[in-house]
């Protein structure tokens, strides 16, 4: 079974503050990593690959700020990684045109699994998209699946409480999201072990086939600050500070309603 | 022409009264789509609130499969030549959109707040980071598809006078080579907390399922309150259905109060709630995250500080 | 010259960091409180090559370089200081000499075990009247035929009551003073090994540290680590690595130190703004960044050094030296920003700052260091 991952380091998210003159989220500075729903993909792969074998290729769309991100994934048990460097102007249009052409480059992949969404900027758009690129069946919001040689069944999280369960034979883009299992943590061997595992670094030149244009541009980012009062009651004893609270909710007219 | 779908019939009232005003400053139309649902009925509803066509499509499709759906739209799309494609925001839309736009080599902004034409551009605006910043998107591509979560707009009055055409499509699909093989109904005790006033949220600081009882006495308290929780006690430790889990997986909520117990507030967690109105954090860690998206807080156990604090609230009450 | 840590020094960074967080830190509290020794945590380790960082892979450990080892113990003593002592003993303490000292036979029976944690190595040096001075040592062994039969005392052992190996310094040949100790690798299940009292600490609550009684103990020849009379040259050997360790665990606290700081400073209110306002914490917080740095940046440079394959005696001792009095000297800063809820033991800095004062004083004391360097200059 050979399996494609989309992964990417993207900004801690938590980390992030606003600019107050710029009005701007400050991105500079803030530490990278590959998000957990996005290893939760990779931790999915090396699960199936301990089954059946097969070859798990990580791949990422973008600069790699840091390298020891990548070399992670291999160390949890990826085979190799493929570093896309995108055109100038990119937006997902560019960027699932790029997976799925080295999807079709690599050649041979049974199963392509991305996060249900990257948590920097939560769109989500990328696996359905490169299901349609590469006319394949889409299995998105997965937080179950079940391999078998012949096809992959998945349970996914449809929203509305329902719990919708789904198979697909091969090839197929599956969709997970976080609570599809824990990512493991690379023991120092395998930390050393990556060290030999192939990172490629290919540019869109080399093998897509043809040109591709953005369809949307970012005109602006703005921050959003959300100030909160942050006031912690911590009188002597815990009766007032209850009670200053209660006052404060009351005083505020949460009381009526 | 402005194209509307989702399987939601309020979100899809929702989207016509946007579909309308975009309409209406390019001197447009408004078509909505209802797939394998052949019912004058439904559709002249859509009418009353906007719709200028209801186009019915029939087909051979039995369920939902994005593989499908997209092959509708995608016929649809290019036959009322739509330069605008409103798809509601649920996890359905969230997918076919997606591949609707890979499939028409189009862009596509999911989840969008707003979207107005700024000189004479598509703009869209969506949350990004976690709720910290909004980015803006310009579309440079026709036609766009943009996916919008329900009660994002309001939908237009019913006005039974307004007129409007419906037309039927019989569309051939290509089947899908997946198989839907069971829809479960996850536990649920029909909790909305998405509409709710005031939410109760319960966090990995409660020890016992049991304990939850204090939650729902706070709750009583402040009368309108509903039942939320965060990933934890619905994902992991199942003490409560996941429609009352608050997070990014979970439902995103907006209450005037939202009073977070025993929640460390990771940043899932933080952008399901930030919207709330007035935010109290109990945690009996002074370094719970949760305290910097609060308003009022208190540090200490919480077995003793919500008893005390419903008596407050009832104090309070008078 | 080269500051910045290699990709797999980085990665071994992000491994224990998240490890730390979260394994380490919810537990942490509980450990110290109920002076319980970590062996749930010493499980999980093991399975991430945490109990053989040093030992080559051909023995089952990881393998890795001395830079990492720092790193390692600095992460977990940054959640936990006791577990990083008990780590830290472990691999440079017990494993290290193996590794340097130990005959292949001894290498393939005991490195393999150390490095999946089925046992806990321990180091069997100090005595109540040899601590600094190893060559006062009592502890005998008696050569009897093809075994030794040691007898004697050892105190203040770090996981004496819990560890399964031991490398224990004895008196082989008393004439020759402390060219006349030898090291033992004994178990701890051998006849007439016994742990006396565990000793109620100042802090390093949760690892154990005890007392053990020799009375004659049958110790095969085989045990005997290197030659007769090289216990003295390999204690000095092991602890030149030890100090490394000890330094990065002092660095541990002292940055745990500054996160409780950063994140209180930042919360508590006073005239009507956060603390972390006034000019007078900031500076508090600059000087404790700024030696924490410092004494990172000597624990690097020992390692490196060792890694390099070169003499880091005096390296050793500095970082060690200087880490351990930044330590004492952060979590007594990060006390005094608290104000009086830092003299509360619900906060993690009045832990710390019962944790650092021991690194002043194991595995060599503040004037031991001294000794060390000023020796290295006078020589």
């Amino acid at each position: 079974m050979n399996i494609a991952v989309c992964a990417k380091e993207v900004v801690d998210v938590s980390e992030i503050k606003i600019d107050e003159k710029t009005n701007k989220p400050i991105l500079e500075g803030i530490s990278k990593e590959v998000n957990d729903i996005e290893k939760s993909a990779v931790e999915e792969a090396i699960k199936i690959k301990e089954e059946y074998g097969g070859e798990i290729t990580i791949l990422t769309v973008g600069s790699v700020d840091n390298m020891e991100n990548m070399k992670e994934l291999l160390a949890m048990g990826a085979d190799e990684a493929v570093i896309i460097s995108p055109p100038e102007e990119s937006d997902y249009t560019v960027v699932s045109e790029l997976l799925a052409g080295a999807v079709e480059e690599i050649g041979d992949i049974d199963l392509v699994l991305c996060g249900e969404a990257s948590i920097d900027l939560f769109s989500g758009q990328v696996g359905p998209r490169i299901a349609e690129l590469l006319n394949v069946p889409q299995i998105t919001y997965a937080e179950n699946l079940d391999v078998e040689e012949e096809k992959i069944v998945g349970e996914r999280d449809v929203g509305g409480n329902k719990i919708m369960t789904v198979e697909s034979p091969y090839p197929v883009v599956v969709t997970v999201t976080k609570e599809i299992n824990d990512p493991r943590l690379p023991s120092l061997q395998e930390i050393l072990g990556a060290a030999n595992k192939p990172i490629n670094e290919w540019g869109p030149k080399e093998f897509m086939d043809h040109e591709i244009e953005p369809t949307t541009e970012m005109k602006d980012i703005r921050g959003v600050s959300m100030e909160r009062k942050n006031i912690i009651f911590d009188e002597d004893e815990l009766e007032d500070s209850v009670k200053n609270l209660a006052e404060n909710i009351a005083k505020e007219g949460l009381l009526e309603g | 022409m402005v194209l509307i779908y989702s399987d939601d019939k309020d979100t899809t009232k929702e989207l016509i009264a946007k579909g309308r005003e975009l309409a209406d400053e390019t001197g447009s139309k408004v078509t909505s789509v209802i797939i394998g649902e052949d019912d004058d009925e439904v559709a002249n509803e859509l009418i009353y609130h906007g719709s200028d066509e209801v186009i019915l499509a029939n087909t051979d499709i039995e369920q939902f499969k994005a593989e499908e759906y997209t092959q509708v739209l995608k016929k649809l799309v290019e036959k009322t030549d739509s330069e605008i494609v409103l798809i509601g925001s649920d996890k359905s839309g969230k997918e076919i959109a997606p591949r609707l736009a890979a499939k028409l080599e189009t862009g596509c902004v999911t989840d969008c707040t707003d979207l107005y034409f700024e000189d004479g551009t598509l703009t869209a605006e969506r949350v990004a980071y976690s709720g910290n910043a909004v980015a803006v998107k310009n579309f440079i591509s026709e036609p766009s598809i943009v996916t919008i979560p329900s009660k994002n707009f309001d939908p237009l009055s019913k006005d039974e006078g307004r007129e409007g055409e419906i037309t039927r499509e019989e569309l051939e699909v290509i089947e899908a080579e997946s198989k839907i093989i069971d829809v479960q109904e996850k536990e649920s005790e029909g909790v909305n907390v998405e509409d709710a006033e005031i939410i109760v949220s319960c966090g990995r600081g409660f020890e016992n399922q049991e304990d939850l009882d204090l939650a729902e006495d706070l709750s009583e308290a402040l009368e309108r309150g509903t039942i939320g929780c965060s990933r934890p006690i619905a994902a992991d430790l199942k003490w409560l259905p996941e429609d009352h889990w608050i997070g990014l997986s979970g439902h995103e909520v907006k209450p005037e109060l939202y009073v977070a117990i025993g929640i460390s507030g990771q940043i899932q967690h933080i952008a399901g709630m930030r919207d709330s109105g007035t935010v109290v954090a109990i945690n009996k860690d002074e370094d719970a995250p949760i305290f910097e998206s609060a308003d009022y807080g208190i540090v200490g156990d919480l077995y003793e500080v919500v008893p005390k604090l419903v008596e407050a609230i009832n104090e309070e009450k008078g | 010259m080269n500051f910045e840590l290699t990709d797999n020094q980085k990665m071994v960074r992000n491994m224990v960091r998240d490890f730390a967080e979260n394994e380490i830190e919810p537990v942490a509290d509980e450990l110290d409180e109920e002076r319980e020794y970590p062996h749930e945590i010493l499980d999980k380790m093991s399975d991430l090559g945490l109990l053989g960082i040093m030992i080559p892979e051909e023995y089952d450990g990881a393998g890795m370089d001395t830079v990492s080892f720092a790193i390692v113990i600095e992460e977990i003593s940054r959640k936990c200081a006791a577990t990083g002592v008990i780590t830290e003993v472990h691999n440079s303490l017990v494993a290290s000499p193996i590794m340097h000292y130990g005959t292949e036979e001894q290498k393939e029976k005991y490195l393999p075990m150390l490095a999946s944690g089925e046992k806990i190595g321990a180091f069997g040096g100090t005595e109540p009247d040899a601590g600094t001075n190893l060559g006062a040592m009592q502890t005998t062994a008696e050569k009897d035929g093809d075994k030794y039969i040691i007898n004697g005392q050892k105190t203040f052992i770090t996981s004496g009551s819990e560890a399964g190996l031991f490398l224990v310094f004895a008196v082989t040949d008393k004439s020759k003073g402390r060219n006349g100790i030898s090291a033992f690798i004994v178990n701890s299940d051998t006849d007439g090994f016994e742990v006396g009292d565990v000793f109620d600490k100042m802090g390093i609550h949760a690892n154990k540290v005890s007392e053990l009684f020799f009375e004659d103990m049958e110790v095969p020849e085989e045990n005997l680590l290197g030659k007769e009379g090289e216990g003295y040259k390999i204690a000095l050997s092991a602890l030149d690595h030890g100090r490394i360790g000890i330094g990065a665990q002092a660095v541990g606290i002292a940055q745990a130190a500054i996160d409780e700081s950063i994140k209180y400073s930042q919360q508590r209110e006073q005239f009507g703004k956060s603390i972390s306002n006034f000019q007078g914490i900031q500076f508090k917080l600059a000087d404790m960044e700024t030696k924490t740095e410092a004494a990172r940046l000597l624990v690097y440079n020992a390692a490196d050094a060792a890694d390099r394959g070169e003499r880091f005696t005096k390296e050793a001792s500095m970082a060690k030296l200087f880490a351990s009095e930044v330590a004492n000297e952060a979590a007594d800063e990060g006390i005094q920003i608290h104000g009086g809820y830092g003299y509360i033991e619900e906060y993690k800095v009045e832990q710390l700052f019962r944790d650092a004062k021991i690194t002043e004083i194991y595995e060599g004391t503040s004037e031991a260091q001294k000794m060390v360097i000023a020796r290295s200059l006078l020589s």
